[in-house]
């Protein structure tokens, strides 16, 4: 439990760091807002196209379309936030042989990793997901409890972590593959797609299609619903178990990586 | 023209050296596709039904061509220009004895042919297993008008982006410029959705625009019989955007060097 509080002091002290280094760099900071602002405003006039046509995407109506977007701003900027850069500098360190400086320090090399590479440019994009979440809210006349709201962020945080391990994974194939840089793109591109609409959108996917999607769509369809006040348990505690085997595999597999690291002076 | 095969050639090899690399490249082309196709499943309320005048089959063979498409005509450009004038590597290129837009549109080309050769059996083996002819009544004809399209779509595009590319001569970080670029072409080429789709006060301002004749064009192309009357309303777009660009990128190319500095290299 100590080492649990210090590796979590020492991650939020090193998002400190990152945000104070952000901020020096304002122009970045404003090309990236832009960037966000553009991609939400992709992702609603998607979901709202898609939304009108045919059938629709049933059990969903426009609001309702609008704040399960939100929820995807708030989860595509929390991969990028936390993971996109580390899994970069993970790469980056791994074509230059330089991964002994994370392996060498005095914390978990996984943590050490994760100290080095958040990216709170894209804090815009949460606040912009939020902004999003609270129009849709007002427009459907719905007043979550706190409740709903910590059980919507806890499940978009296991939606992250089932993201993270999978690029994680993708990021560590270098280990073995020359310029294997883009594998971590997609994870990230799986999660970013597929995650578009909600779980009933695939419904007629097939079974082996449905299950496999399942895990992407439901990081969102899951926290979008808990603010709906809908409670799927089979699916919260699918989410959950899938998110939690999935990080103890890719952990299992960084161990065994590692064992195939050798660096450039090694 | 020995440089120039020179370059095309060297790009190949580097293509074919990460074969590894281009088929996870051509498997992110193929996830948004697949994640469309299978919305759309849910969208039309039978397989037979028409949605704009698409089929739930068309729509299928539209997704997979216009993946295809993607492969062979989208680069980006911007990437390699905005990196090389950040770091200060563009000074490596301006000493070469072949200008520096035609060694990246050279190398673009070898890279996006050797791309497609890796991609376009697996288009043909999905198109068998799902019983979809990609190319409806062929003709020589239609195959020649079709080969001349994507000429001019892949250099229409390529100087499209190479332009933004050039802005960072002034911005250096031009993440956020390129992504509303990709943003507005992603909807607007069809590349998410046919723009038949899209709403009817958008559709009138596209047809205007290049980015449909871009990627929806040449998909319409095999599918379809088109009219001569729209074929060359299509391609005369496409030579006078291109005309545009050229222009343009000639001149911002121009400018930006004069305003361009590296140093420690």
């Amino acid at each position: 439990m100590k080492n649990l509080l210090k590796n979590i002091k020492l991650l939020l002290l090193s998002y400190r760091l990152r945000f104070s280094e952000n901020i020096n760099y304002r122009a970045s900071l404003i090309s990236h807002s832009i960037a966000m602002l553009t991609y939400a405003f992709l992702r609603v006039a998607i979901i709202l196209i898609a939304g009108s046509l045919g059938q629709g995407i049933t059990g969903w109506n426009t609001y309702q379309l609008i704040l399960f977007t939100g929820i995807q701003q708030v989860y595509i900027s929390l991969i990028f936030l936390l993971v996109y850069r580390q899994l970069y500098i993970l790469i980056q360190n791994i074509f230059l042989g330089q991964l002994e400086y994370d392996l060498t320090k005095p914390v978990d090399s996984q943590l050490a990793i994760a100290l080095k590479g958040s990216n709170l440019n894209n804090i815009f994009g949460v606040v912009l997901g939020i902004i999003i979440i609270i129009f849709s809210l007002f427009k459907l006349k719905l007043t979550p409890s706190i409740t709903n709201f910590i059980i919507s962020a806890i499940f978009l945080l296991f939606g992250v972590l089932i993201i993270y391990s999978i690029m994680f994974v993708c990021s560590i194939l270098n280990f073995w593959f020359d310029r294997l840089e883009n594998a971590r793109e997609f994870g990230l591109r799986l999660a970013g797609e597929v995650s578009r609409f909600p779980a009933n959108a695939y419904h007629k996917a097939g079974t082996i299609m449905y299950f496999l999607l399942l895990p992407f769509t439901l990081s969102v369809t899951i926290p979008a619903q808990a603010l709906l006040n809908q409670f799927n348990l089979t699916w919260m505690l699918g989410l959950i178990v899938i998110s939690l085997s999935l990080f103890y595999l890719s952990r299992k597999f960084w161990q065994f990586a590692l064992k195939n690291y050798s660096s450039a002076s090694s | 023209m020995r440089k120039f095969l020179a370059v095309i050639i060297m790009s190949w090899q580097d293509a074919l050296n990460h074969r590894a690399r281009i088929i996870v490249w051509t498997s992110i082309d193929l996830i948004l596709p697949i994640v469309m196709v299978l919305l759309f499943r849910v969208i039309y309320p039978t397989p037979t039904s028409l949605i704009n005048g698409l089929s739930y089959s068309d729509l299928v063979r539209y997704y997979l061509l216009i993946t295809f498409l993607k492969v062979l005509i989208i680069s980006y450009p911007h990437e390699n220009v905005s990196e090389g004038i950040w770091r200060g590597t563009l000074s490596k290129y301006l000493v070469k004895p072949i200008a520096y837009p035609l060694h990246e549109i050279l190398s673009e080309l070898g890279w996006r042919q050797a791309a497609a050769l890796i991609f376009l059996p697996l288009v043909i083996i999905i198109s068998l297993i799902l019983k979809l002819p990609l190319i409806s009544q062929p003709t020589l004809t239609k195959f020649f008008v079709f080969f001349i399209t994507l000429f001019f779509t892949f250099l229409v595009y390529w100087l499209f982006d190479f332009i933004f590319g050039l802005t960072a001569f002034w911005f250096t970080d031009i993440s956020g410029i390129a992504s509303l670029k990709n943003v507005f072409f992603t909807l607007l080429s069809g590349q998410l959705i046919p723009p038949q789709f899209l709403p009817q006060s958008l559709q009138q301002i596209n047809h205007w625009l290049p980015f449909q004749y871009i990627m929806a064009f040449p998909v319409k192309l095999l599918q379809g019989n088109l009219s001569f009357s729209s074929i060359s309303f299509a391609l005369g777009l496409l030579i006078f955007y291109g005309l545009i660009f050229s222009i343009f990128a000639f001149w911002l190319w121009k400018k930006g060097l004069k305003q361009y500095s590296a140093v420690g290299l």
